[in-house]
């Protein structure tokens, strides 16, 4: 809803600062809730999760845009009216979050990988 | 019935999707990214509704800044379900998750029948309060409760088909290959 309202495509009746105030707290409380159950899920099966190349790149790639979401969040919250700049930066933290989704369902397939994955050489 | 299945399973299109290494894996992903789209839409819906969140704005206008993306997004989950759903038809027909979760899809349909019928007829009565008459808060629990069923009971789908112990993809095709 931030990207899109960032890209004019909807909420274009809110100010982006209403927008963020909006979705934020849940943002960061989902956020939470599947770090939890994440962290379930490796304590479930760890063998399964830790040795595929997936797994780490995606927990990169999480780890890397909770911080630039937090840091983006509060100078959303601060600054009104935003550079242009900021639809191009929105376009390239939704196809993260994009690959971030696919990666998380490539752990189960991590033989695509091939010899980058550490699963296949085990 | 049968045949119709095994017809499917059997078209070039479902093949390709079973034989390829990363078609599956690609529109699960896809499946995924729709129905995050999908469930978090119709969330800052039901939400309004209940009067919980986004309340100081018109439901008219929540309702129409979202509902697009919701259709939009299920258009995209429906494909790509459809599409997996070819790879291996007789064996998801039979599955009972499958089946269930078709009919809470036609009951999370009939359930917006329903608000459309009753509180969506009396909108420009109440959609500037803070939250629906009785019926229309009715109406967002229910869809609620269907559309976390409808994500259980589709991830189970998975859990209970078993195609990725069937098809082993050859060794040879992997992200090596796309590197030389």
């Amino acid at each position: 809803m931030v990207y899109l309202r960032i890209l004019g495509w909807a909420g274009m009746d809110q100010t982006l600062r209403q927008t963020v105030a909006r979705f934020g707290p849940w943002l960061t409380w989902g956020l939470w809730l599947m770090l939890a159950t994440g962290i379930l899920m490796v304590i479930g099966e760890p063998v399964r999760e830790l040795v595929t190349f997936s797994f780490w790149l995606k927990m990169a790639l999480v780890a890397a845009m909770a911080v630039t979401a937090s840091l983006l969040g509060r100078r959303l919250r601060r600054e009104e009216p935003f550079a242009r700049s900021l639809k191009a930066v929105a376009i390239v933290l939704f196809l993260i979050w994009v690959c971030i989704i696919i990666l998380g369902r490539l752990i189960a397939y991590d033989h695509v990988w091939g010899s980058w994955s550490p699963a296949t050489k085990a | 019935m049968e045949t119709l299945l095994k017809w499917l399973a059997a078209t070039a299109l479902a093949t390709k999707i079973r034989d390829s290494l990363l078609l599956f894996p690609l529109l699960e992903s896809t499946h995924v990214l729709g129905l995050a789209l999908v469930f978090g839409t119709i969330l800052v819906i039901d939400l309004r509704l209940l009067g919980a969140a986004s309340s100081h704005r018109p439901f008219q206008r929540v309702a129409s800044d979202i509902f697009k993306w919701t259709w939009a997004a299920f258009a995209l989950t429906a494909a790509t379900g459809s599409l997996m759903f070819i790879t291996n038809a007789p064996v998801y027909y039979h599955n009972f998750y499958f089946r269930t979760k078709m009919v809470l899809l036609v009951l999370a349909g009939l359930n917006m029948l329903v608000f459309e019928l009753t509180a969506g007829r009396t909108i420009h009565g109440w959609g500037d309060t803070r939250s629906a008459p009785a019926v229309g808060k009715a109406v967002a629990v229910a869809s609620l409760a269907l559309w976390i069923a409808i994500i259980f009971t589709g991830r189970m789908i998975g859990f209970t088909t078993t195609r990725a112990a069937e098809v082993k993809p050859p060794p040879t095709t992997n992200f090596d290959d796309f590197l030389k």
